[in-house]
């Protein structure tokens, strides 16, 4: 190939470019052939319409109609306002987001206003999560953490005889990783945390997972102003679509290999992309398994049922899982997906002031729950929310009393509504958050019937 | 040259890179960025290019050109006339040159079709070209009524789309069939924000769409709403036990925080006689136990999540004569653990008052002070109850009489019983309560009566 033709995921590129960045490589003494076809599901078309299929087939839509009180749910638009985070998150979350093509649904719409560093990004719900799937691979690096050997466990590794500094250039070979990486020792050295470990990792390793939805989420709940709240969960929407990423790989039988020349050469990735690209995506497919009981059990459970153990049992020919199954395999992928946003979003509260008595009963009526700490917000008509109490529960069976909290007629009467948070983990021991909230008997009364926000 | 800033810092980038590889390399480098100068200079400023996947002209075969310009026609694909006013959003994507596709900038603009259906978008302007790959360019089309047209998947089988032509295109606008989901044609578009005001009635169309199509969520019933289904969707006949006191009774008798109940089978408590016993009872009859003959039904309701304190049981035995009635009640009096309650004076608590009238359609017939036991041939006994009447009686039943009773508490396990002879009915009820269900006996004698007056 040289610099003369490169391929570049099935399409031509053009000679003179390919001329110009062939040349360019070895000027850095690293070109050692041409680029690979491509890199696993494409985060940008296979797995953004992944994530937008399974986000359709869940609960989503009723849980944000129920919990958030956002009448359009998946087509809610959210503005996430980046100087709510640290500058540092900020300035990483803009130049992730700021690239996304808009032709894919995924693509925030920026309003710049005066005095504000970055500008507000907007759009609705079904694209934060399909944004924050692609995201999750920027940069290339982060992949390093996407492998999942089921019957090991393990994560990427580099295979006998082939060093670390080896794969190092390996990777800046083939993008993975740029040669000031390479330079500065960060480049990908052919090892990697199991997928399952990175989505669970605390938020200082991997900003995007289980750690920084369950912060965001909190804060999309117990933040004073609406804006605030609204940016938060746009912000839970991205660790939520990230997380589907990495699950979503699982379906990709070259990542269920553990080392990085599989993943290389993943020219059956590619031909998913041309065939489906994102809005091709079959629909996903219909799961009747319960939830799972713990989030790495979407990876693998032990028995089979994960989607690592699935791939790797049903794509023995992987050719095949990349062709004629292909249809089934994504459908079964969105599924694990749905099956994931369900999960996250699971726990389902019923509030209900008791007759008669200054009291606030909050019912766990979907799971039990494990023990955590409820707390009761307030909020102004204008949404202005207050914390009213903050009390500290045991686990509750489903259908069970969680908590009673008082509440004194004098304190609800300025209130709006009354939001309850639970923040904890449910009878498996996982980290479990979720809210309810209920309009208060005076206000519904007053309230007239509220028209749909507009897009 | 545009954005000169912009260029030579990239290429000083590059130019240091490849320094630190060695003066060998230096050559090169610099080759490659003289080549990437005469490039840019040659070109406009843009880095490599993508194959588009689209010809010229719907009438060619050669390949068209991912930068433009485009123009083409919007028909409406039953009749085939233009459509006007329909949007048409093109975006062109940039991901980096190498490795896995990582979206690092794009570019979208919009137009509207005229009066003809037709559109004109110009080529990527300059300005907006960038030393990235340009990967693709996508062309959406919306036209509210309509399913929309994407330049690189047809909807009517998500195949990739292979009649999009850079000029003189003909995008065929298909109209929405009824029964198709919104939700799922606008995550089919993807387009953006712009697309996304334009469809406004759409988005609120989806919305609603989902609202209906998405799994239900978990809620809790009413009391008339779960006693009304366990009655209705029974997953097995109920037992008389359960018909008398069915657990609807027991949840309404909660007081204060709502607990939900589960019945489980309630084994008898009394034991079959010794042989002692039936010598002291110096009865004629073969030595046979009065229990053989009688038909048990019993039921436990445990609280979830609750002390025993909180349960609440019943059990009948029902004889198909007054007499062996009695015999049952002997053997239940002989056998209760806990002393008959008395007042403070030392009194037994008054005997339960019966109910004021009969059910209208009664649960159990009458039966004869005396039946004899009826044997078979080998002269083994067996039960013969009178079978429930099936249609109401046509002259009002008289109320039943309560023929003895006692009462008792359990203070070690918190827990009221009463106990119950009807001969009329040749029944004995014994109801167990727990103290946090039925703080006194009032609350038992309550309960009871409930069951009695369905008798």
């Amino acid at each position: 190939m040289g610099c003369s033709t490169v391929r570049w995921s099935g399409y031509k590129m053009r000679p003179a470019r390919s001329l110009l960045l062939s040349c360019a490589l070895l000027g850095g003494g690293l070109a050692a052939g041409a680029p690979t076809a491509a890199f696993a599901y494409e985060s940008v078309t296979t797995e953004a319409g992944l994530t937008q299929q399974a986000a359709l087939a869940s609960r989503l839509h009723r849980r944000l109609l129920q919990r958030f009180v956002y009448p359009l749910g998946l087509f809610e638009p959210l503005r996430l306002d980046l100087s709510t985070v640290p500058p540092a998150r900020a300035r990483a979350l803009y130049g992730r987001l700021v690239g996304l093509d808009p032709a894919q649904g995924y693509a925030p719409e920026w309003q710049a206003e005066v005095g504000r560093v970055h500008p507000l990004g907007r759009q609705h719900v079904l694209g934060w999560l399909a944004a924050g799937t692609v995201i999750e691979s920027v940069p290339a690096e982060r992949m390093r953490n996407h492998f999942f050997d089921p019957r090991s466990g393990t994560g990427l590794r580099n295979p006998d005889g082939q060093s670390a500094s080896d794969s190092s250039l390996t990777a800046v070979q083939n993008g993975l990783s740029s040669v000031r990486q390479l330079l500065a020792g960060a480049a990908v050295d052919g090892t990697g945390m199991a997928a399952p470990d990175w989505v669970v990792a605390p938020e200082a390793t991997n900003e995007f997972g289980l750690a920084s939805f369950l912060r965001s989420y909190e804060r999309a709940v117990v933040a004073e102003l609406p804006e605030q709240r609204e940016s938060a969960l746009a912000e839970a929407l991205l660790s939520v679509g990230a997380m589907l990423g990495v699950l979503e790989q699982m379906g990709d039988p070259a990542y269920l290999q553990s080392t990085l020349t599989a993943a290389l050469d993943d020219r059956g990735a590619a031909a998913v992309a041309e065939r489906f690209g994102r809005a091709g995506v079959p629909a996903a497919a219909s799961s009747p398994a319960p939830l799972p009981g713990q989030l790495r059990d979407l990876f693998s459970d032990g028995q089979g049922g994960g989607l690592a153990e699935r791939t790797a049992r049903r794509c023995t020919s992987p050719l095949r899982c990349y062709t004629t199954a292909a249809p089934a395999l994504l459908a079964e992928v969105a599924g694990y997906g749905q099956r994931l946003i369900d999960y996250l979003f699971r726990g389902e509260l019923h509030l209900a002031l008791a007759e008669g008595e200054p009291r606030l009963d909050v019912v766990a009526v979907e799971l039990p729950l494990g023990s955590g700490t409820v707390t009761l917000l307030g909020e102004q008509p204008e949404g202005r929310r207050r914390i009213l109490r903050k009390v500290d529960t045991v686990p509750a069976l489903a259908g069970a009393t969680v908590v009673q909290l008082p509440i004194s007629e004098a304190e609800r009467r300025d209130l709006h509504r009354l939001v309850v948070l639970f923040h904890g983990r449910d009878r498996l021991n996982q980290p479990l958050v979720t809210s309810a909230q209920l309009v208060l008997p005076h206000a519904a009364a007053a309230d007239a019937p509220a028209a749909p926000s507009q897009p | 040259m545009i954005r000169p800033l912009f260029l030579s810092r990239r290429r000083t980038q590059k130019a240091a890179s490849g320094l630190r590889f060695g003066v060998a390399a230096f050559g090169v480098v610099s080759l490659g960025i003289l080549s990437l100068g005469l490039g840019l200079g040659g070109s406009g400023c843009s880095g490599a290019v993508a194959q588009a996947p689209f010809r010229l002209r719907p009438d060619t075969t050669n390949w068209g050109s991912l930068f433009g310009p485009f123009d083409g026609q919007v028909l409406d694909q039953a009749t085939g006339n233009p459509i006007s006013g329909a949007l048409v959003v093109g975006s062109w994507a940039f991901e980096a040159e190498r490795g896995p596709a990582v979206p690092l900038s794009a570019y979208s603009i919009t137009a509207i079709t005229n009066n003809d259906g037709g559109y004109n978008l110009p080529a990527l302007p300059t300005t907006q070209r960038s030393l990235s790959l340009l990967r693709r360019f996508t062309l959406v089309v919306y036209k509210a009524g309509y399913i929309g047209y994407r330049s690189d998947t047809r909807w009517e089988d998500r195949s990739p789309r292979t009649d999009f032509s850079q000029l003189a295109n003909k995008a065929r606008l298909e109209r929405i069939p009824a029964g198709e989901s919104r939700a799922h044609i606008l995550a089919f578009l993807g387009g953006g924000q712009a697309l996304m005001r334009a469809a406004q009635a759409e988005v609120i169309q989806a919305a609603l769409d989902l609202a209906e199509r998405s799994p239900a969520l978990p809620t809790l019933k009413s009391d008339a709403e779960g006693s009304a289904e366990r009655r209705a969707k029974p997953d097995r006949p109920l037992t008389l036990a359960e018909q008398l006191l069915p657990i609807a009774d027991v949840e309404a008798s909660v007081r204060g925080a709502r607990r939900v109940y589960s019945g489980e089978p309630l084994p008898t408590s009394l034991v079959p006689a010794t042989a002692g016993d039936q010598k002291a009872a110096a009865t004629t009859v073969p030595a046979e136990d009065v229990l053989d003959r009688v038909e048990y039904s019993g039921v436990h309701y445990g609280a979830k999540d609750a002390p025993e304190s909180h349960d609440a049981a019943l059990r009948i035995w029902r004889a198909a004569s007054g007499t062996d009635a009695e015999a049952v009640w002997k053997r239940l009096q002989g056998q209760l653990q806990a002393p008959p309650l008395r007042d403070a004076n030392g009194t037994v608590v008054p005997t339960l008052q019966a109910p004021a009238q009969r059910a209208a359609q009664p649960l159990l017939p009458e039966v004869p002070l005396n039946f004899p036991p009826l044997r078979d041939a080998n002269g083994v006994g067996r039960t013969l109850l009178p079978h429930v009447p099936a249609a109401a009686p046509t002259q009002p039943l008289k109320p039943i009489s309560i023929d003895a009773s006692v009462s008792a508490y359990d203070n070690k396990r918190r827990t009221y019983g009463i106990a119950v002879l009807v001969r009329k009915l040749g029944l004995v009820v014994e109801l167990l309560c727990g103290a946090d269900l039925c703080p006194g006996e009032e609350a038992v004698h309550g309960l009871l009566n409930r069951a009695l007056e369905r008798l």
